[in-house]
């Protein structure tokens, strides 16, 4: 059970930032040259995985299983809560929703205003694609490594990150400037609740608890969690709507 | 010099940012978990309902502040 909500998680996770270093990539290779664009991409994809290998194996070697637990535990608890906090406020409206054709639009027309140098590759392409699938990616190492360590899954979890690359990068590909139309929101609230629902667990085994019903707790968790955010959302809405009825000017 | 203080400029972004409301509560809540000791059965309720605290909570400091910031430039 909790290596299918692994996966879940860990895909869930990785598709929604590779969604936004897709962006960055189509402007880079539509505004400057495709081809510097995706060798970025592709060193920025082997440094990464470079990362995972390198760093996981090592954790697993030298660091005692409860402690790797708990630190893992609350890494995914601060860093599950932080995306579970802003899905919250896109929500209930406190927060714009990332619109990914508007970001599109402003990279290509930021990246056009550079000058080209006349060769065959184009750095600024390359160095634009590169970071942004780094910087997107890295938060994707930290899910694969993170999950896939505490679980002892990380072959597992690697794959899973490698196969929401590959599908997104395929739909992307298809559908090129329609990235506005993935429902980043919803899977950004997904991706949240299920990692605090593992960090919850994690972190609860590294100190001692023992979870009734053994992994089949992170599922309650996960349904715990995501009635309560539920809940508050919708008691914040409907207070703000109400307010602002009666009072001519709501909040945010 | 330039990479370490990168490296924990990166560190620091990733575990407080924006929201140092969060990382503390988490610490406070796994504190009082390790103090109550290991085989207590408090120990996992305290936990879950520590953690819907704080994104209720993390939530309601924002909506605070939004408040605060609409009042403020009216």
């Amino acid at each position: 059970m909790s290596t299918t909500v692994l996966i879940i998680a860990v895909f869930l996770a990785s598709a929604v930032e590779m969604v936004e270093a897709l962006t960055i990539v189509l402007a880079a290779g539509s505004s400057r040259s495709w081809r510097s664009a995706f060798e970025g991409t592709a060193v920025a994809v082997l440094a990464l995985a470079a990362l995972i290998l390198g760093i996981g194996p090592s954790l697993v070697k030298y660091v005692p299983i409860s402690s790797l637990r708990f630190i893992i535990g609350a890494l995914l608890l601060i860093f599950g809560l932080q995306w579970l906090r802003k899905a919250m406020l896109r929500f209930a409206g406190l927060k714009a929703l990332h619109n990914e054709d508007e970001i599109f639009d402003k990279e290509v027309a930021r990246l056009k205003a550079i000058p080209t140098v006349s060769d065959s590759r184009d750095s600024t392409a390359f160095v634009v694609a590169f970071k942004g699938v780094f910087l997107e990616g890295l938060e994707v190492v930290i899910v694969v490594l993170t999950l896939g360590l505490s679980a002892h899954k990380l072959l597992i979890a690697s794959v899973s990150a490698l196969a929401a690359v590959v599908i997104v990068g395929i739909i992307g590909a298809i559908v090129a400037k329609q990235l506005s139309k993935v429902p980043e929101n919803l899977m950004k609230t997904t991706v949240g609740i299920m990692l605090i629902s593992f960090g919850t667990f994690w972190a609860g085994e590294g100190l001692g608890i023992k979870w009734p019903g053994s992994d089949g707790a992170i599922v309650f968790l996960i349904l715990v969690y995501a009635m309560f955010m539920m809940l508050i959302v919708k008691a914040f809405t409907s207070v703000k709507t109400n307010y602002a009825k009666s009072h001519r000017g709501a909040i945010g | 010099m330039k990479y370490v203080v990168g490296f924990f400029k990166f560190w620091y972004d990733f575990l407080i940012g924006d929201t140092p409301e969060i990382t503390a509560a988490i610490v406070v809540i796994l504190g009082v978990v390790y103090f109550i000791g290991k085989g207590n059965r408090y120990q996992a309720p305290i936990l879950v309902i520590g953690v819907i605290a704080t994104f209720t909570m993390a939530f309601f400091v924002e909506v605070i502040k939004k408040a605060r910031k609409a009042k403020a430039d009216k």
